[in-house]
């Protein structure tokens, strides 16, 4: 890139998108925060756990990459997949920043272009069956009759009717094309 | 909405995986004459980080079709583990705002014969047994249990904070209240706030990397020779205690640290037994925690 301005100073602020579009869609995806205030200080980063331990995991990048329009940075890497979501970075950004919801955006336009991480496909899968991330176990259901509660819990799990209106709501959104597997579609 | 009573929203982790942590909650609630009645068919709340990084609108229509069953009953809802309790927030105070989207939802909704009004709110069950009163609860202790233990906070019970807004986020005292309130030393440590490590689908997507958050706080805490961590959500119960054998599995690392849900501690304070409250099933046994209490 073109250093521009008096000393090679570049406008934090004003800085352009290298995929307009991209850009356009981030910035719908983020909702009600703007990423455009961070000036990169890395605050952020240096308080989020997820950097201690996972190499190449830096929030205040991800945002930098978020305002620059780099798409391939974000949804095309699997270290987006790294955040806890533990709303850390939120609570300390100087700017009012939300960088987990930069990361969570990403996250969304990824899954969108099919590249949703294998694992999150299999337990988005129990939740299209179940209406449960978590789906109770036969050795739960005993253990749920001897603390004296029901077996099968009082959720989706005793109710056909409610399993088939999360099941419709799933296909109305477009989740279960999203994430369901094949087979089941 | 009625006071006094509640609906209780179940989730997943708690009916499916620690019932202990349900029937610990139904019955220190009954003992302090607050009702908490089911939402018959209930659904995933759905979970904030992992169907909420997997697309928004699914992520607001199911949220908002649990907070329909609530507003059905007349109830506000309460929660016991902090990931439901981000979504149902979250979910409602949204919907609460934007009339727009409200509506939108509410289309979704009446392909299935459901609207929302966004009447309820939503409320985690350490607010309410806060707004009960300490000096309330303490009159309910028939067994001051004088434990030397480790609250985790967990990330979605306070932040982010700008909407919840129910304690300082970055020094919270909200817990330690709870569990002083009980007769326990809440020890500080220097990761106390940290992340268990579950959340954000890091669980299921990288199981070993998600263990390192909840090993950095397991070695501070032997380190500090504590009795036992309290926990206030059931997805932060799940990953210390079935993650400490993950642990041993992955790092041959060996801790065994009890994990205490709050409900189950306020349990035992009641002087309910162990058994009842679920705490023989848990992977890591409470057996060291419980010997000090004595019979
Ligand atoms: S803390 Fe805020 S302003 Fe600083 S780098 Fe992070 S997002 Fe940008
Ligand atoms: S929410 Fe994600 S990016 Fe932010 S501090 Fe937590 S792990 Fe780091």
């Amino acid at each position: 890139m073109k250093k521009e301005g008096r000393k090679g100073l570049r406008d934090l602020f004003s800085m352009q998108g290298e995929d307009p579009e991209f850009l356009r869609e981030l910035r719908r995806e983020i909702g009600e925060q703007e990423p455009d205030a961070c000036f990169q200080c890395m605050r952020c980063t240096s308080g989020c756990d997820a950097f201690k331990f996972q190499k190449g995991y830096k929030p205040h990048q991800l945002v930098g990459f978020a305002r620059l329009g780099l798409k391939e940075r974000m949804v095309g890497s699997e270290v987006i997949w790294s955040c806890t979501t533990c709303s850390y970075c939120r609570e300390v950004c100087p700017q009012r920043v939300a960088p987990v919801d930069v990361v969570k955006a990403a996250r969304r336009l990824a899954v969108r272009e099919g590249r949703a991480v294998e694992d999150h496909r299999k337990i988005a899968g129990y939740l299209i069956r179940t209406g449960h991330l978590v789906p109770v176990s036969e050795t739960v259901k005993e253990l749920r009759e001897k603390l004296g509660l029901p077996g099968t819990p009082p959720t989706t799990h005793a109710s056909q009717k409610a399993l088939e209106e999360v099941g419709e709501l799933l296909r109305r959104t477009g989740f279960a094309r999203l994430l369901g597997e094949e087979k089941d579609g | 909405m009625v006071k006094g009573e509640y609906a209780f929203y179940l989730g997943c982790i708690t009916p499916n995986r620690y019932p202990g942590i349900e029937a610990a909650t139904r019955k220190v609630f009954e003992r302090l004459g607050i009702g908490l009645r089911d939402m018959e068919g209930a659904s995933c709340c759905p979970a904030p980080g992992v169907v909420g990084s997997f697309d928004a609108l699914t992520w607001l229509v199911l949220g908002a079709r649990n907070l329909s069953l609530a507003e059905g009953m007349g109830l506000d809802v309460l929660t016991v583990c902090s990931g439901c309790f981000d979504t149902l927030f979250e979910v409602n105070r949204v919907l609460k705002e934007d009339p727009g989207l409200r509506d939108r939802v509410n289309e979704l909704l009446s392909g299935v014969g459901r609207s929302y009004r966004a009447t309820v709110e939503v409320y985690h069950f350490t607010k309410v047994l806060h707004d009960y009163g300490v000096e309330e609860l303490k009159k309910h202790v028939r067994r001051p249990l004088g434990l030397k233990v480790a609250v985790h906070y967990g990330c979605h019970l306070l932040r982010p904070s700008e909407h919840k807004g129910m304690d300082n986020p970055l020094a919270p005292r909200l817990v330690d209240e709870l569990v002083e309130a009980l007769g326990c030393e809440s020890v500080d440590y220097p990761s106390r706030l940290m992340c268990c490590g579950a959340g954000g689908g890091v669980r299921s997507a990288f199981l070993k990397y998600s263990l390192e958050f909840t090993r950095r706080k397991l070695q501070e805490l032997k380190e500090r020779g504590v009795d036992c961590l309290v926990d206030v959500c059931s997805f932060c119960h799940l990953q210390f205690d079935r993650g400490q054998k993950e642990i041993e599995d992955l790092f041959g690392e060996t801790f065994g640290m009890p994990v205490v849900h709050y409900s189950q501690l306020l349990g035992l304070a009641m002087g309910m037994s162990p058994a009842e409250l679920g705490m023989d099933a848990h992977a890591v046994s409470c057996e060291p925690l419980l010997r000090k209490l004595g019979p």
